[in-house]
């Protein structure tokens, strides 16, 4: 279930996005020290650190996740994000904090930001009951 | 060092004695008054010899380096000034009006030099009674010089330093509206080095920015913003940036990461602003989306890194490369005319070939 508050727009090269899973291929050029696992979901996300010279005018977004692994998150935003900032992503139970490595535009509304993860957490639902 | 082109001068025998003046070239030496009997050979079996360009000597005080000045490959260099003396500006003159003499410093005494030019270039660059042609030479000296020794250090610091001293004398000198793309072309070195590109690209932004009317302080601020553009290649290996032949898929896309890593290095600093990091992270970026790194489209590469894109490929293609020769103006320029509008933003496109084509100066 999407919210209404997604302004991500899937291209049709990802029509199929939430009828994915598994493990991403590697492609030819890359380099990764660990598998990536593709994780279809919404988050939130906050922009914790932006850039000296670069303001924003939000810094809560409702993302979605692409693929995760050990190290990285590969997260779809309908904004640009910039190389070296600091984000704050919650899913499924879940938070992480990462610091933004690349960005790529995917079409309209939607571009795919690589960030490598720093701090990763589950956090446990029964706590407090 | 800059040795290659003199070493006839090296292996000639005349090294540490009183210079009689029976050699080659010393009927053009006298014509420049010089005294022989006064005149020390310099020693070539401890020191090379380094060309410099006069016009960086027109500060007129003392240099505390020995100049040394020679009519050519097969004449003696003999001492021009010694350290302790101001250069005489008449000799000077008439040597930089007739083009016959070169002048150089030994090997040894070249940082002093490089130190004595970052002193006083600003002294000769608002010289108003100096000729603009002058001042636009001492400007390419004193940025290929200054930009070199900052990008070999790889302190983002003192590239971000010396960057901001240049610019705002760059568009001193550049904001003047006499002086010609062609001629500028003409004085400008054009290697492969990434600091030689940096400084051509910052002197042809000037002019464009000057002309399509952006104030002063924001000239000021693009020019640092091209100095610095390409930070992101010293983090390239060398291998590939000076490769001379095709390039295969792993070598494109290490290139293709320099405005991301540039922008990386510079994205936390409070002394440049955003438009300055855009030229450094969008100069790649193409109208139409198929840029790089981010592949985003018109209305979202910044004004300033749609200017840097258009000199910086013309400043690319009419240099020597490793993997070809310079390009004739005009053939660039009809590259820049296709993907015009397309790929590069019309106006910013015309304005500039109308500029390299004022007064038929092209070549």
């Amino acid at each position: 279930m999407i919210s209404s508050k997604m302004k991500v727009v899937l291209p049709s090269s990802l029509e199929n996005f939430f009828q994915e899973s598994g493990y991403c291929n590697p492609t030819f050029f890359e380099d990764r020290s660990s598998a990536r696992i593709k994780l279809r979901c919404e988050a939130t996300m906050i922009i914790e650190q932006g850039l000296a010279s670069i303001s924003r005018v939000e810094s809560n977004y409702v993302v979605l996740i692409k693929d995760i692994s050990r190290r990285g998150v590969s997260i779809l935003s309908h904004e640009q994000i910039w190389p070296e900032e600091l984000i704050y992503v919650h899913f499924q139970n879940r938070e992480l904090r990462a610091k933004v490595v690349r960005c790529r535009r995917l079409g309209p509304s939607c571009y795919e930001c690589g960030a490598q993860i720093f701090y990763f957490k589950k956090i446990d639902s029964n706590f407090g009951e | 060092m800059f040795v290659g082109g003199l070493k006839p001068i090296a292996e000639l025998a005349f090294r540490g004695r009183i210079f009689d003046g029976s050699s080659g070239g010393c009927e053009t030496l006298l014509d420049f008054g010089f005294n022989w009997a006064s005149n020390l050979v310099v020693d070539l079996e401890v020191n090379q010899l380094v060309p410099i360009s006069g016009v960086t000597l027109l500060a007129k005080s003392v240099t505390g380096i020995d100049i040394f000045a020679s009519a050519g490959k097969d004449s003696i260099p003999i001492l021009f000034c010694s350290k302790d003396e101001p250069v005489e500006y008449s000799r000077l003159r008439k040597i930089l009006d007739e083009g016959v003499l070169k002048l150089y410093v030994t090997s040894e005494s070249y940082k002093a030099y490089q130190a004595y030019l970052r002193d006083h270039w600003t002294d000769i660059l608002v010289d108003e009674n100096l000729p603009i042609e002058t001042r636009t030479s001492v400007l390419s000296e004193v940025l290929r010089d200054v930009l070199d020794v900052s990008f070999q250090s790889g302190d983002t610091n003192k590239i971000v330093a010396s960057s901001k001293s240049l610019g705002a004398g760059i568009v001193k000198v550049l904001g003047n509206k006499n002086v010609l793309v062609s001629g500028l072309c003409d004085v400008l070195r054009h290697d492969y080095a990434t600091f030689t590109h940096s400084a051509n690209v910052a002197c042809y932004i000037a002019m464009l920015a000057n002309r399509l009317g952006y104030s002063t302080d924001e000239q000021n601020q693009i020019v640092v913003g091209a100095l610095v553009h390409d930070l992101g290649k010293l983090s390239i290996d060398d291998r590939i940036l000076s490769k001379p032949g095709k390039l295969d898929e792993f070598e494109i896309r290490a290139i293709q990461k320099h405005p991301m890593l540039g922008f990386t290095q510079l994205a936390s600093r409070l002394d440049l602003n955003f438009g300055q990091l855009m030229m450094v992270y969008q100069h790649h970026e193409k109208l139409d989306g198929s840029g790089y790194p981010v592949a985003i489209a018109a209305d979202e590469i910044h004004p300033w890194a749609k200017l840097c894109a258009v000199v910086d490929i013309f400043e690319a293609l009419t240099s020597t490369r490793p993997y070809r020769s310079a390009m004739p103006h005009l053939k660039a320029l009809s590259i820049l005319q296709r993907e015009s509008g397309k790929k590069l933003d019309g106006e910013i496109v015309a304005v500039w070939s109308e500029m390299v084509l004022a007064q038929g100066g092209v070549r």
